[in-house]
């Protein structure tokens, strides 16, 4: 790993003992501070000063420290080791990182709604995982444990679309990847709960009606599409990959239109709204600018139209 | 409290007490921020909230909560009744301090109101920052010797001063004063050479303010204390 010349992080199990003991001294501190200035004795004062102090400049610097790799982590690429046992990240934890494996092997696993676990695949040396919910802007798909010692890069949001960006042999290689892997998790989760599965199915086509689809011109909205350079951020073909992007100081979440899993929840009323009113109305990137006084609610229909017809 | 004419008038604010008061209000906050915050990182949901309180309750209002801790509390290790929460030691000294009829130097002083405010600290500190924090950290050895019940600390040997007691801490009051110059036929200026040089041998004043002035306390061996029940209470 010091191959590698990155800089190495503590684990999520040793921030969270850093993180406790830090809490315990400030805790433990502020009692203190409460008993000496309430009750000044000698014995009060002088454990404030000597212990109390101490344990405030300590605390507060363990804090710091944890603080200062939490912020290095999410910026930047580094190394991170992980215990046999010890949970990488959790299913629906907000995705901030891709890792790379190094040493060691991972499993992945997905709980379903009734609670069980299953485990969707195991990864060892050479393989990534992680790269789904940066891609898809959404949380994390299932919980990352690693099965023995673990040695991994792991690479920042903003590192990894970068890269994804501007290196199409990494994108079409993290695409497939990341299709193959979809395939295999439904294929899994048919076959070990089929007649759950179909059960499903039977009662989603007798009560779901078609996803909804915007009842625009997308033709129109394409030609809307190029003629208002959205492609600058959201790319010509909607993936979220424009070459503006990595110009940026601060880099929006960008959700791959052509994914249908990244479109999952995404309603037209949506896109309609974030389209006329702008990214910030909707809590959203203020970069995305409000084109509701440059085109018709109809020409905005056309262009939700034309970002459903590329799923 | 009534306002008496037995006890000095207070007026004004008293920083003490707002140190306090800053420090208790900062040490809860530290709590409750550092409880809510472990709580709210458990639910992963609004981990940026919850990384906001933490970093504030494990970090910046710490800070904070030491200097104002500290301020109070040396500020009210100043007093008479802190000094005198060491019962067994300090009796003999402050009895007698409050004592109308005693003629000593601390009792004058403090019949008369001489030094207002916390006047074991003003008469046994030195002046300026560096006397104040001297007198703290000797304040740690004194808490050693309580802890170990020595001889000194349950008052069963006479205490002493660490150093010879300077003129310095006389002179910061009364060098100057019309009453100082003139007393005795001027006698103050005609040792002022005395008083303010220092002696080689033990680094104490060339003549002793307490050599014509003291005694500043009573003795131990001229008290009424009865040492050997003190021993006794102490051995158990």
């Amino acid at each position: 790993m010091k191959a590698l010349g990155l800089v190495r992080l503590p684990g999520p199990r040793v921030r969270g003992r850093v993180l406790l003991l830090s809490k315990l001294l400030i805790v433990s501190a502020a009692i203190l501070t409460l008993v000496s200035v309430n009750h000044c004795t000698a014995l009060t004062v002088s454990l404030f000063l000597l212990v109390g102090q101490t344990s405030i400049v300590v605390g507060a610097a363990l804090a710091l420290f944890v603080a200062a790799t939490d912020f290095l982590r999410t910026r930047g690429t580094s190394e991170v080791h992980f215990n046999a046992g010890e949970t990488i990240f959790r299913q629906g934890d907000a995705g901030d990182l891709v890792y790379v494996i190094v040493n060691g092997e991972v499993e992945a696993i997905r709980e379903d709604p009734e609670g069980e676990n299953h485990v969707l695949a195991t990864m060892g040396p050479g393989e990534y995982f992680g790269e789904m919910a940066l891609l898809s802007d959404a949380p994390r798909t299932a919980t990352v444990r690693a099965r023995t010692q673990l040695d991994a890069v792991a690479m920042a949001r903003a590192d990894f679309t970068t890269l994804y960006a501007y290196l199409p042999n990494l994108r079409l290689n993290v695409e497939k990847v990341m299709k193959e892997r979809q395939r295999e998790n439904r294929e899994r989760l048919g076959s070990k709960s089929a007649f759950r599965m179909l059960l499903v199915w039977a009662i989603s086509l007798a009560l779901l009606t078609p996803p909804a689809r915007a009842a625009g011109d997308a033709a129109a909205g394409e030609a809307l599409f190029k003629k208002h350079a959205c492609a600058q951020c959201h790319g010509f073909q909607g993936k979220g990959d424009g070459y503006l992007l990595p110009m940026l100081k601060e880099k929006p979440a960008m959700r791959d239109w052509s994914n249908p899993a990244a479109m999952d929840g995404i309603t037209d009323e949506y896109m309609i709204e974030i389209t006329g009113k702008g990214g910030k109305a909707v809590g959203k990137s203020e970069i995305m600018l409000k084109y509701g006084q440059k085109l018709t609610q109809k020409e905005i229909v056309d262009v939700v139209a034309y970002i459903r017809s590329l799923q | 409290m009534a306002p008496t004419l037995e006890i000095p008038l207070q007026t004004g604010s008293d920083f003490a007490d707002l140190g306090s008061w800053v420090a208790t209000a900062l040490a809860i906050a530290v709590l409750f921020l550092v409880v809510s915050g472990s709580l709210l990182e458990r639910t992963r949901r609004i981990s940026a909230t919850a990384s906001t309180m933490l970093l504030l309750g494990l970090t910046i209002l710490p800070i904070f909560m030491m200097l104002f801790g500290a301020f109070a509390s040396i500020e009210q290790a100043k007093s008479v009744e802190f000094c005198h929460s060491c019962h067994t030691a300090m009796n003999l000294y402050v009895a007698d301090m409050l004592d109308p009829n005693s003629t000593t130097l601390a009792a004058v002083h403090s019949a008369e109101r001489y030094i207002p405010h916390d006047p074991c600290y003003r008469c046994h500190a030195n002046y300026g920052v560096w006397g104040e924090a001297d007198a703290k950290f000797r304040g740690f050895s004194h808490l050693y010797h309580w802890l170990r019940a020595s001889p000194t600390a349950l008052g069963l040997q006479q205490i002493e001063t660490y150093t010879p007691y300077g003129n310095d801490l006389c002179l910061e009051c009364h060098s100057g004063a019309k009453s100082f110059l003139e007393s005795g036929e001027g006698v103050h200026r005609t040792i002022a050479d005395n008083l303010l040089a220092t002696d080689e041998e033990d680094g104490g004043p060339v003549t002793s303010c307490m050599a014509c002035h003291g005694p500043a306390h009573p003795s131990l061996a001229e008290s009424e204390v009865d040492t050997t029940a003190v021993r006794e209470e102490a051995d158990g």
